[in-house]
This record gives C-alpha cells, sequence and structure tokens, in this order.
C-alpha cells in the first residue's frame, strides 16, 4: 500500500463495520501515515461531544416486546452440539503448534497485563453494540453502538469504578454498588460483589483480560496477526467459534456461537493497552460489536468521575438488608423453578396485580411495568436458557399482545440474594 | 411493500432515541427543543397513514430529523450563540458543559460543506456506520467516506494553521 492510497482510506480507519488490516499494516511501518492518522483522531476526539446529557424520558404510546428471540433461538441447537462435541474433544488430546506469532502475542499480553496491574487510574469510553435501556450485560449484533463511559481508581486495596450509559449509572466505591437513572426517584445499593455490570466487570478487571489472552495465547488453536512500529503493536487474534470461551463474548451464549476477531493495540514503551475492538463474523460478514474510543491513563480524569452519588436526590433502597417476607410464603418462593416464578409474576403484572409479585419485582418501578403490559395476556413459558457469564436464567415465554399478536418475551431471573428467591433482572 | 406495525416502530425508537436526541442536541444548541423534536417525531411516525410504505425505518428517522433540523436552525439563527452565564445553577451544570461544547464543535464545523457536516455529526453524534450513513443520506458508501475525509482534512488544515 502506498502512502496516498492509505490516505484516500482514511476514513476506513473509523468506520465502525470495516477494518482495513492493510491499514493498520501500512502505519505500523510508516512513520508518516501514523502520524497522519494520530492527527485525525485528535481531530476526530475533539469534534466528538463528551458533555453528559440527560437523555429525557419519551413516551411512546404503544408498549412493546423489548426482547427478540430470534438469534438465540436461532443457534441453540448448534449450542447443544458443541457441548456435546466439547465433551468429546475432551478425550482426545489436543496438540497446537506455538508458532512466533503465538509467542509475540503471549509476551505482548503479558506485558500488558504486567503494565495494567500498575496501573492506579484509568477511564475509557467504549462502544456496545446494545439497547439503551437494557442492563449493562448485553450485546446485540442488531442494535446501534451505545456510548459508555468507564473510570477506575484503585484506593489501598479497594477498587473503585463508576459506569455510565446515558443517563443509568453504576458506582462501586469498594464496599457497596450505586445504582441510579436520573430521571428516576429509586435508587439502589448492591453488595459490592454482585455481578451487576455484566460484561463491564470484566474491563474494569482489564489486566486480568490481558492474563486470559495471555493464557489462550500459550495454549490454544487462536490465530494471531501482528502489526510493529516503533510505538504501537497491533495484535489480532481471531477465534473459531468456540475455541475461546472470551471472558467478554461469553456472557452471551448465542455470541460464542460466532467465529470472532479481537483487535488489541498497545503503547510499546509503557506496554499500555491504548485500544481495543470486538468483531462478530457472521456470514463472513465482520461486524464490530464492542470498541474502546479512548483509553485514558490520566489520574484526574479518573478520579473525578469516580466520586459523585447523587444520595440525597433518589430514593435508595437498600439491597443488602433484605426485605421481610412471612415463613410460609418465603418457603413456598424459595421453591419455586424459574419457571413457575416467571408465569407467577408475569401474571400478576398482566392482570394490574403487581403487590402480589412485589418481592420479584425490587428493582421496578411496579406502576409503570403494570401500565406497559396493559392488555397483555400470558400463554405460557417456553423454555429456559442458562448463559455461562450470567448469574440467572433466561425464561422464554409467549404472550399475546394487546393488537392479538403473538410475541416471544426472553425474561431474566436470578435468585443468588440472601433470601435465594427468584428476583426479575430484565427483560420486562 | 413491508408492515411496520406499532410495536416495531416503538422497538426502532427506543434503540435510536439517544442517538437521535444527542445528533438534534447538537445541531440545534438547545436540548429542550432537541427532546421535544425527538417525541414529535415519534408521533409523527406512528401517526403517519403511509408509514407502510416506507422501506427502511431508521434512515427514515434520521432523515426526518435532519430535516427537521434544519428548519429549526434556519428560523432561530439569530439567537442561537447565546453568551454562556456565569451564575450556574446547580442543577445546570449539565447544560453549561454542553453549551460550551456546541459552541466550539458547532464553530469548527462551519467551515466544511453542510453535507460533510451532515456525514460526519451522524458519525460521531449519531454513532452510525458509514454504509449506516450512506442509506439515510441516499449516496453511495464511497461519497460518504470520501466526504468524511475531506471534512477531517480540512478541520485538520486549519487546526494545525491556529497552531502555528
Ligand atoms: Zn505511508
Amino acid at each position: 500500500m502506498t502512502c496516498e492510497e492509505f490516505r484516500n482510506r482514511i476514513a476506513e480507519m473509523f468506520d465502525f463495520e470495516h477494518i482495513g488490516n492493510d491499514l493498520w499494516k501500512h502505519i505500523s511501518e510508516c512513520d508518516n501515515c501514523r502520524n497522519y492518522y494520530a492527527e485525525c483522531c485528535t481531530v476526530v476526539n475533539f469534534i466528538t461531544p463528551k458533555a453528559k446529557l440527560e437523555i429525557p424520558h419519551f413516551t411512546f404510546e404503544k408498549p412493546c416486546s423489548k426482547r427478540r428471540i430470534s438469534r438465540p433461538m436461532r443457534y441453540l441447537s448448534y449450542a447443544a452440539l458443541a457441548i456435546i462435541a466439547a465433551l468429546f474433544a475432551g478425550v482426545a488430546v489436543r496438540y497446537y503448534d506455538l508458532s512466533n506469532t503465538a509467542q509475540a502475542a503471549t509476551q505482548a499480553f503479558g506485558n500488558a497485563s504486567l503494565a495494567m496491574s500498575e496501573v492506579k487510574n484509568f477511564s475509557a469510553t467504549i462502544m456496545v453494540r446494545t439497547r439503551p435501556q437494557d442492563n449493562f450485560n448485553f450485546i446485540d449484533i442488531d442494535a446501534p453502538f451505545v456510548e459508555h463511559t468507564l473510570a477506575v481508581t484503585h484506593s489501598g486495596d479497594h477498587c473503585l469504578w463508576c459506569i455510565s450509559k446515558g443517563n443509568h449509572h453504576v458506582v462501586c466505591d469498594g464496599m457497596a454498588q450505586y445504582q441510579w437513572q436520573d430521571d428516576v426517584a429509586k435508587a439502589y445499593i448492591s453488595p459490592y460483589d454482585e455481578n451487576i455490570i455484566g460484561i463491564f466487570n470484566v474491563l474494569v478487571n482489564i489486566g486480568q483480560l490481558m492474563d486470559y489472552e495471555m493464557t489462550m495465547a500459550k495454549q490454544s488453536g487462536n490465530h494471531y496477526d501482528i502489526a510493529r512500529s516503533d510505538s504501537l503493536l497491533t495484535l489480532t487474534v481471531r477465534s473459531v467459534q468456540k475455541e475461546s470461551p472470551n471472558p467478554i463474548l461469553k456472557q452471551h451464549n448465542y455470541l460464542t456461537q460466532f467465529d470472532n476477531e479481537r483487535e488489541y493495540v498497545f503503547d510499546i514503551p509503557t506496554n499500555r493497552l491504548l485500544q481495543m475492538r470486538y468483531c462478530i463474523i457472521d456470514d463472513g460478514k465482520k461486524q464490530i460489536v464492542l470498541e474502546s474510543r479512548f483509553i485514558d491513563y490520566n489520574h484526574d480524569t479518573a478520579m473525578a468521575q469516580t466520586i459523585k452519588i447523587p444520595t440525597t436526590q433518589h430514593e435508595w433502597i437498600d439491597l443488602r438488608s433484605d426485605i421481610e417476607v412471612q415463613p410460609d410464603r418465603l418457603t413456598m418462593l424459595q421453591h419455586e423453578t424459574p419457571t413457575e416464578a416467571a408465569t407467577r409474576i408475569l401474571t400478576s403484572i398482566f392482570g394490574q396485580n403487581t403487590s402480589t409479585a412485589s418481592e420479584a419485582l425490587i428493582l421496578y418501578d411496579t406502576d409503570q411495568l403494570a401500565d406497559t403490559w396493559k392488555g397483555y395476556k400470558l400463554i405460557g413459558a417456553k423454555e429456559t436458557i442458562h448463559s455461562e457469564g450470567y448469574a440467572g436464567v433466561y425464561v422464554v415465554l409467549e404472550v399475546i399482545s394487546p393488537h392479538n399478536q403473538h410475541n416471544t418475551i426472553v425474561i431474566a431471573l436470578r435468585n443468588d440474594n440472601p433470601l435465594r428467591i427468584w428476583r426479575i433482572d430484565g427483560g420486562i | 411493500m413491508k408492515h411496520h406495525d406499532a410495536d416495531k416502530i416503538t422497538e426502532i425508537f427506543r434503540m435510536e432515541q439517544n442517538n437521535l436526541f444527542r445528533l438534534a442536541c447538537y445541531k440545534i444548541g438547545d436540548t429542550d427543543r432537541a427532546a421535544d423534536l425527538v417525541q414529535d417525531l415519534f408521533i409523527k411516525v406512528l401517526n403517519n397513514p403511509d408509514r407502510d410504505d416506507i422501506k427502511d425505518l431508521k434512515s427514515y428517522l434520521y432523515q426526518s430529523l435532519l430535516n427537521a433540523c434544519v428548519s429549526i436552525f434556519r428560523s432561530a439563527h439569530n439567537a442561537t450563540f447565546v453568551p454562556l452565564d456565569n451564575n450556574i445553577i446547580d442543577d445546570d451544570y449539565n447544560n453549561d458543559d454542553f453549551m460550551q461544547e456546541y459552541n466550539t464543535i458547532t464553530a469548527t464545523l462551519q467551515q466544511i460543506p453542510a453535507e460533510q457536516r451532515d456525514v460526519i455529526m451522524l458519525h460521531t453524534i449519531g454513532n452510525k456506520s458509514f454504509a449506516e450513513i450512506a442509506e439515510i443520506v441516499g449516496t453511495p458508501v464511497a461519497t460518504v467516506k470520501s466526504r468524511f475525509r475531506y471534512g477531517i482534512e480540512k478541520i485538520r488544515k486549519t487546526l494545525n494553521n491556529n497552531k502555528l
């Protein structure tokens, strides 16, 4: 590639969908174009807004079923097959030739892991294909990019972090997690070790992610490409479906059914991770599902973003101390299967009688919920799906909308609370 | 012909609402009006009797939003650049950050032609890929990419000249 070609195609370096590996290769070898690219990044950064806007609450006349089931269902049978295949594969001894690129990758990830363990603070802008309303644990290939900001800081033995998307925020002060939305009165305090931010838990512990990649590079059948320049090292890892239980992708069962490509850019002088990109390869087409925009190791930025908890502006509900439930009822609730719980809870929501399922709806505004699902009828539960990275389970249910349409909805339930009862965690 | 039922429209809208809202904010420089604009857009699409004839609903939403912003910007152009108030009230700090940034970004993007500006804003604020932008503005992807490139190139040169 010539420098002129590179400049003509500079836009591709900023695209969300296509990444030209030849472009990365060129800047790893050409100082002029690398500087040109850096200047373009500065321009794009300069005109990209960073102010936090309070997203207004838009009202929609008609409610909708939020989760589409098409993709997970489509790959469910493949998932079952893959599990069986994995059981048999365990018997045979697998041998992977460690080529030089795999060794170099091991070294690069090892260096980064070491460097990240010394980093006290960082912040990052992470674009994820998901839905603005959903929790922090959901990637949807068909959804648009939603911007997330993450700031992490270490203080003594405590890891403090803060994550925001739109008006939804979660802050961990090392002892508890605080979760709120700007325009919603109810806010929640959870135990510090409960995983409520899903994939972002991996990004908070980015050194561990590097450890994982290092281990994979030592032993896996991944394919590695390395481009090097004076100061940048770009590592591209390609994994065949199911070969790589990547800690981010494995949180979604259906994503591990695709081949994937993970790109990491390191700063050679400091060994730090500068950029990362996760692509899913679907029918030969590369689709970015997660991309970091700016990983910033500036101390002040990280600190400033980590500490604002609006303690006086919300009605804080402390989930660390649990609500009281009558002993008989508690026994009944603890013995429910997820399907039974989901059926009972949805029946009470659709029947405009949310008070009979209040223990399960602690995270929700029950009046709003009853309003959203007015006129829906429950046909029944179809099946239960377990996903490796998720602490709860998903229950697939069939409902009839007020316009008499059959819809499939998936709700997330979890019982890893002190009372051990099923609670709705998402999907409604 | 594609049938868009109300559930489908609502779902697309929920997915795009944040990007639409942010884009409107940085197009017109007024968060309240931007909120109204996005809300109106939803009602308009839902009540549009011809909505089944719309081929690509997502692109249609962005086209309509951009058109609406142009008319608002034109009618309010004289009053856009309001000097910043130094007496910031407590819960207004977001808006102050926003206005500063809006003024900087608008002034920077004023140097380039409108079609390059739209492509850049759909990308940096609307979080759209070049393929999606091509659908929205109705030109080939190659054109979108060169508009992005020319726009960035022009701003880069200006910023460099200012530094010297
Ligand atoms: Zn070059």
